[in-house]
């Protein structure tokens, strides 16, 4: 670009922006309509789930029909579904009666072999051993089962704790909700102003969480903080492990732009 | 071209490379991420069970980088799928349309084994001859089973360029093809 052209696009610029720049420079007028100025929050763009089944619904309910007219309705009544685990545990305790069963039987046996007279008997009695570690091995195995069924209980939990006293003083509910899911509002009692009051804590919040990153809105309400601004305040549970949130509301209010420190440990 | 030129194209040639190599190191199989998956769907419904999963990123060998998987709850009324990447929720949100399938039994062949016997019967063929690649892969339960309404069956689906799909349906419990049409 030559430099006439340069100066011509800086003095077009100037013109085109010089509005803004006297008014950001101008002392607020009496009656003016006020512009409250938020900042967005960057997201990520997203992803896709289940893109075939979204995309191919209509295969998916026409093959759901034809199960439906070629098997009857007994995969899908009224009843509640069976949970295929207590049909599991019902395999396993069937098996190891039947376990339960053949060492008995075998403890019978083993009686009866006191009158061992011949060293070729001794050869059956290792056979019934290495049945009986058979069968140890068996039950280790529905042991394992069972230990595997437990694991997969989730425990992933998240506790909200609230700390600081704003300088407009403590509000009186906190509102905190989560993109797409709950709202959660809190009323405070006078025991948690109080602690707020002392530098002390109060809970918000404790439940089980889905063990992903969570994204939260948190506002406040009460005398004079009616038109506060969300907070986002984001946070990635450590699965199956007690999760804290420290949301300090010490700075709220100080400025429009003061956002809220957050503090974050795992138990 | 310039020497510049040509090195830049080298550099980027190394670079897609490398970037599709890191890409097929993370691909996991499905089962890696159920575990995580089944916290998150007990922790929003206790009754939820999983009735569907399949690739959200491109599938090779079996295996892929993120797997969807959706929960259905007889309490809520509705499904709600969770996206797994390397051990992490990367999506949860609800289906928005109604899929009363069947729930899935905890018994089934990972990915990668359905995957490798759908490849011997007439994937690998379908893919040699049309040019084809593997579109999708889902497991879900009984819908596609010619005869057993309750076995769980993986379903991949093949896709060429004018060329009718092909679809190889592997029963879940025994990991053997039991279907597979063109379409």
């Amino acid at each position: 670009m030559k430099p006439r052209h340069i100066l011509s696009s800086i003095v077009a610029a100037a013109g085109i922006f010089a509005p803004y720049l006297y008014v950001a420079h101008a002392e607020p007028q009496i009656g003016a309509p006020q512009v409250e100025i938020q900042r967005l929050e960057e997201k990520e763009p997203k992803l896709e789930t289940l893109r075939f089944l979204k995309e191919n619904r209509d295969f998916f309910r026409a093959q759901l029909d034809l199960l439906r007219l070629t098997f009857g309705d007994r995969y899908f009544g009224n009843g509640d579904n069976l949970d295929p685990r207590s049909l599991m545990f019902q395999e396993l305790l069937a098996k190891a009666r039947a376990q339960e069963d053949s060492s008995s039987a075998a403890a019978d046996r083993d009686r009866a072999r006191v009158a061992l007279a011949s060293v070729t008997e001794l050869a059956e009695l290792e056979n019934e051993m290495a049945r009986m570690e058979e069968m140890l091995g068996e039950q280790r195995k529905r042991l394992s089962l069972l230990e595997q069924d437990y694991q997969g209980h989730q425990e992933t939990a998240l506790i909200v704790l609230l700390a600081g006293v704003p300088s407009t003083g403590v509000p009186d509910e906190v509102v905190f909700c989560e993109e797409g899911g709950d709202t959660y509002r809190v009323s405070l009692t006078s025991l948690d102003r109080s602690a707020l009051a002392e530098g002390g804590l109060a809970q918000l919040f404790h439940a089980f969480v889905e063990p992903r990153e969570l994204h939260f809105h948190v506002s406040v309400e009460g005398d004079g903080w009616n038109g506060s601004s969300d907070q986002p305040v984001v946070l990635e549970p450590e699965r199956d492990r007690l999760n804290f949130l420290e949301i300090n509301l010490s700075s709220l209010g100080s400025s429009p732009q003061a956002s809220i420190p957050t503090r974050t440990w795992v138990r | 071209m310039t020497k510049y030129g040509r090195y830049a194209g080298a550099a980027l040639a190394v670079l897609f490379t490398a970037m599709a190599t890191a890409r097929a190191e993370d691909a996991v199989s499905a089962r890696q991420g159920l575990d995580q998956a089944f916290d998150a769907a007990h922790t929003w419904a206790e009754d939820a069970y999983l009735i569907y999963l399949e690739n959200d990123e491109p599938v090779a060998s079996g295996n892929a980088p993120r797997w969807g998987y959706l929960f259905h709850s007889p309490a809520r009324g509705i499904s709600r799928g969770y996206s797994i990447q390397d051990g992490t929720i990367r999506v949860a949100s609800d289906l928005g349309f109604e899929f009363p399938s069947p729930p899935l039994p905890s018994q089934w062949v990972d990915s990668a084994e359905a995957f490798a016997e759908a490849e011997k019967e007439c994937g690998r063929d379908y893919c040699q001859k049309t040019g084809g690649s593997v579109a999708a892969m889902f497991l879900v339960g009984g819908l596609l089973h010619p005869k057993n309404p309750e076995a769980p069956t993986w379903a991949i689906f093949y896709e060429s360029k004018g060329e009718p799909g092909l679809w190889v349906v592997v029963d879940a419990e025994s990991g053997k093809v039991v279907r597979r049409w063109r379409g």
